[in-house]
């Protein structure tokens, strides 16, 4: 008897912790609808910010494409309540390219290049042509680095450290041998990137909020 | 000079002519001399939720093409003291009325009565434009459902780009079960994502049901918890300062059981 109700109260409580989802999956869809909705703004428009933004970050580090997360959401005050609109950006990094780490004065390069291409009027069908020069670029450094991989992996393979922080290690490691270890490395630095995020918000947040005060005056 | 409260909601279905039949009702038991004003032409409901559908003569749009007076018009519900309805017009569509029209009508009525309450049809187009167009007040209604949160985001925008300031905000048909199990939007979560000020929650109820089949307000029955509501909420319409009662949060031996073992 008692057993049974200590077992009902077990079963209400796994409910409450499986279903609290539908209650938070709307709220997290009324937030993003609401301040598309006050801010007119068509649905593509975050898919051509987001396309912008890894055309950017791409010159700079390899990312994985298919796991980047760039939504609009409210910023979480420090009481839980929810605060000002944010651009919230998780981008897994898979590596950092080889030129940016090499030298300086080809950093400067890519900069320079970094700003001509932000200074062009943003039209999808550009976007498109750069995408694919993009990848044409991608496919070669890609190789290169495979190649130092490789390199580096002889002369580095013994002395490997599971978590570490920087990002030219998690390159050494063989992608099939250690998958378990590379996740959790990228896990750790989803998070470091997420702190990176929420530090470099502010600036954006501010323009978003701007932003929305403009159109709500409207 | 009376007040005209606009009662809308932008999605349809959510109980705007429940909450104006009622709240209605629950004015005049209040000693307030109300009429209700049903500006949902052509889909008009307002008449058999209040059980009056047999003694409509003339409607809204009689009145306004001034084929008869609008004392004419005006059904007067013998169960209270003080409640009349100015029925719409069934075969007619919303362009039979327009916006200078509707503030004629409701300055007239101002004149005689204390509270003027404008059932409004959904959407927002020109039947919208219409009930809008002469009140001073509005009370948004909306569940606690995704479409209808989004919808009335958008009525309190247009709300609050024409000249009614400070819409108020009713959730409804609320079950508290569900909030407690995580399943449904908590009226906290509802009022921090619309921010307008919560004017009542009304719970999910089955009185609802059984008392519109007989035509009569909810708040005529006095167990109804819905009821309830709409007398607290007649309450803060007319001003007073009274805190909004959320159903499920009562402090009860079970409240406590439950939260022990986990389930807020």
């Amino acid at each position: 008897m008692f057993e049974s109700i200590i077992n009902f109260f077990k079963k209400i409580g796994k409910q409450d912790k499986e279903q609290v989802k539908s209650k938070d999956a709307a709220k997290e869809r009324l937030h993003l609808v609401l301040m598309q909705d006050r801010a007119n703004v068509s649905a593509d428009f975050l898919d051509l910010m987001k396309q912008e933004i890894i055309e950017v970050i791409k010159k700079y580090i390899d990312v994985d494409e298919n796991a980047i997360d760039v939504r609009l959401t409210n910023k979480e005050n420090e009481d839980g309540t929810k605060g000002a609109p944010a651009l919230y950006a998780n981008i897994p990094i898979v590596s950092i390219k080889e030129e940016v780490k090499t030298g300086m004065a080809r950093q400067k390069d890519t900069l320079k290049e970094n700003t001509k291409t932000s200074e062009k009027v943003v039209d999808k069908e550009e976007i498109a042509e750069k995408k694919d020069e993009q990848s044409i670029k991608e496919e070669t450094k890609q190789t290169e680095s495979k190649k130092q991989e490789a390199e580096e992996n002889k002369e580095e393979a013994s002395n490997e450290e599971p978590k570490n922080k920087e990002i030219k290690k998690e390159e050494i490691k063989d992608h099939k041998q250690q998958k378990n270890k590379k996740e959790e490395v990228k896990k750790h630095k989803e998070n470091q990137q997420l702190k990176q995020e929420d530090a470099n918000k502010d600036k954006p947040e501010e323009k978003e909020k701007a932003k929305k005060e403009d159109t709500t005056k409207k | 000079m009376g007040e005209v409260i606009v009662i809308t909601s932008g999605k349809g279905g959510v109980g705007k002519t429940t909450t104006t039949a009622n709240l209605g009702a629950a004015l005049a038991m209040q000693g307030k001399k109300v009429a209700l004003v049903d500006t949902d032409i052509g889909l008009r409901n307002l008449d058999v939720v209040m059980g009056l559908e047999n003694r409509i003569v003339y409607d809204i749009v009689d009145v306004v093409e001034e084929k008869c007076k609008l004392r004419q018009a005006l059904i007067k519900d013998k169960r209270f003291t003080e409640l009349f309805l100015l029925p719409a017009a069934q075969t007619r569509d919303k362009s039979a009325v327009n916006e200078k029209q509707m503030i004629e009508l409701t300055n007239k009525l101002k004149e005689e009565f204390d509270y003027i309450l404008i059932d409004c049809p959904a959407g927002i187009e020109q039947g919208f434009k219409n009930a809008i167009a002469g009140a001073n007040r509005a009370i948004v209604v909306t569940t606690a459902e995704i479409s209808a949160i989004r919808d009335a985001d958008r009525i309190i925008g247009l709300l609050e780009s024409s000249e009614i300031k400070n819409p108020e905000l009713i959730v409804n048909r609320l079950k508290p079960n569900m909030v407690r199990r995580g399943e449904m939007m908590d009226v906290d979560d509802i009022v921090d994502l619309l921010s307008i000020e919560l004017v009542g929650v009304v719970p999910d109820d089955e009185y609802v049901v059984t008392q519109t089949n007989k035509g009569e307000p909810v708040v005529s029955n006095h167990k109804a918890p819905s009821g309830k509501a709409y007398l607290e909420i007649a309450r803060r319409v007319l001003g007073e300062n009274i805190e909004v009662t959320v159903p499920g949060r009562e402090k009860g031996f079970f409240a406590k059981l439950k939260r022990l073992f986990g389930i807020k």
